[in-house]
């Protein structure tokens, strides 16, 4: 199993990933909808 | 007709006057008016980008009266120094010297903080020797004396910077940590970063812990917390923290600290940017005989107090306790939201250093959080006004906190934290085991969260100015 360093290790090195980055970024933006959606 | 008041203009009043004007259109002849000290609007979660000289303090603001006039909301200019609770009236001091009164039915406080400098001897742009990056003209100073140290780096000087919170009972870390983080990449771009020493001074309890309280997420079945990644990102950084500390003061060189147990320290520096304490705007609370009652209806720091339960330690203090509907007890006319509300108590553990300095975070009540309550607070005025009991919650022990935490601003270099936690406020009621549903909160480091700040500085200044559509932006 990763240790937590390992896992930050590999966010870090994904950072600036272009491809990995805009699937996060739609991944997170799905996510703030489905909070903000809690409240609204 | 109904007059509803708004003390203040930023997230919470300004976003409660747009809802209240949208709410109320058609319904009869209410009249809505916003009294503001400033008569601009501020996007102040871009303001770490006017310290570091990246972007200027116009693009993060607009002015109030024309978006106003749009939606048919009065507007005056001036700082509210009385209010007058039975004869629902407040006093306004106009920028010209003269003072004006406005009646009221329904009152909405969202004044926004007192920015207390005076707190800590040799603090701030003004009087003291520090920056500050809390409003516009503060974070363009801050940006000249950066890009001054800038240019004594680029001949060859060795500096030292500091960047953290002024005061033990400080909030806002997370504006100090963006600014730190953007002013190491921004070194790192000019090639100098080798050329200074950067410290993160804080009175926060523990690494991350922002004020509120830190945060933990699930990833891979592990659990980490904000203080791993903060100490991860800081190690990445080559960026040095002393915690747990309380500023007593600062003079032209240096700076004298206090932590919890009582270990005294004298930080040299060439750049400070110390965020100060946050006290009540000072505002007198008058009955109809002519008393001063503003210790019935505010804290002791000069907060109003609102639908909380106040009076519990710490350790008692749990989510049910944090206020709902943003209604004062005792005037019931009376709401109050963002900074201007009376929180319950601390999200982080208040401590204090043996010679008896606060060494504790106060919890923020801004940006997403406080237009909620201003939300919150204007439908339930709209309640009031149509005969009903206020029906709107905005409990910070119910609702998410939304933070995107510049490191770097550049669309395809950028980096920031995106945070998303639920609830703000530990509720240990609804979640045993943390207070909060670790499948909702996250935190995670990347372009992605660039791209967010940079969508969301765009997105709120569109809703934020009635621009067509702005109500289906969250």
């Amino acid at each position: 199993m990763a240790t937590k360093r390992d896992m930050m290790e590999k966010m870090w090195r994904y950072r600036k990933n272009l491809f990995v980055q805009l699937f996060r970024f739609i991944v997170l933006g799905l996510h703030f909808n489905k909070l903000v959606k809690k409240v609204h | 007709m109904a007059k509803v008041v708004v003390v203040g203009a930023g997230f919470a009043g300004h976003y409660a006057a747009l809802i209240l004007a949208d709410a109320l259109k058609g319904k009869g002849n209410h009249e809505i008016t916003v009294i503001s000290r400033v008569p601009k609007f501020t996007y102040i979660p871009s303001l770490v980008w006017v310290g570091v000289g990246q972007m200027a303090a116009e693009d993060v603001q607009f002015d109030l009266k024309p978006v106003y006039d749009k939606v048919g909301i009065n507007f005056v200019h001036g700082a509210v120094t009385e209010v007058h609770p039975d004869d629902k009236y407040v006093v306004v001091e106009k920028p010209d010297g003269g003072t004006q009164q406005v009646n009221y039915d329904y009152i909405i406080m969202a004044t926004g903080p007192y920015l207390n400098f005076e707190g800590t001897p040799g603090l701030g742009p003004d009087k003291g020797y520090t920056q500050s990056i809390c409003t516009p003209p503060h974070a363009t100073k801050a940006a000249s004396a950066y890009l001054e140290l800038v240019s004594r780096m680029e001949k060859g000087e060795k500096v030292k910077i500091v960047i953290g919170t002024g005061h033990g009972a400080a909030t806002c870390q997370g504006a100090a940590f963006e600014y730190i983080s953007n002013v190491h990449n921004d070194l790192v771009d000019r090639g100098l970063r080798d050329r200074a020493e950067i410290l993160w001074l804080s009175n926060e309890p523990a690494l991350g812990d922002f004020g509120i309280d830190g945060l933990e997420m699930k990833y891979g079945g592990q659990i980490f917390t904000s203080e791993d990644m903060v100490q991860f990102l800081f190690e990445k950084y080559g960026i040095k923290w002393q915690i747990r500390s309380h500023v007593k003061q600062v003079d032209e060189s240096k700076i004298y600290t206090i932590d919890l147990d009582g270990n005294e320290n004298e930080i040299e520096y060439d750049f400070a940017m110390l965020i100060p304490q946050f006290k009540a705007q000072p505002i007198k609370w008058i009955d109809k005989d002519g008393n001063d009652i503003t210790d019935k209806i505010c804290n002791p720091a000069g907060f109003v107090k609102v639908d909380a339960v106040y009076g519990k330690p710490y350790a008692e203090l749990d989510g049910p306790d944090w206020p709902r509907t943003y209604q004062n007890p005792t005037y019931k006319n009376v709401f109050a939201a963002g900074i201007a509300f009376a929180p319950p108590g601390p999200l982080s553990k208040p401590q204090q250093a043996p010679d008896g300095s606060p060494i504790a975070p106060a919890p923020p009540r801004t940006g997403y959080t406080a237009e909620l309550s201003g939300k919150a607070a204007a439908l339930n005025i709209v309640d009031m006004i149509e005969g009903r009991e206020p029906s709107h919650t905005a409990s910070m022990a119910e609702t998410p906190g939304l933070c995107v935490a510049s490191l770097k601003h550049h669309l395809l270099s950028g980096e920031a934290v995106t945070i998303a936690i639920y609830p703000v406020a530990r509720n240990r009621a609804a979640y045993p085991e943390y207070g909060r549903d670790l499948d909702n909160c996250v935190a995670e480091i990347g372009l992605a969260g660039a791209w967010f700040k940079w969508f969301l500085h765009h997105a709120f200044l569109y809703k934020l100015q009635a621009k067509p559509g702005w109500k289906l932006i969250p």
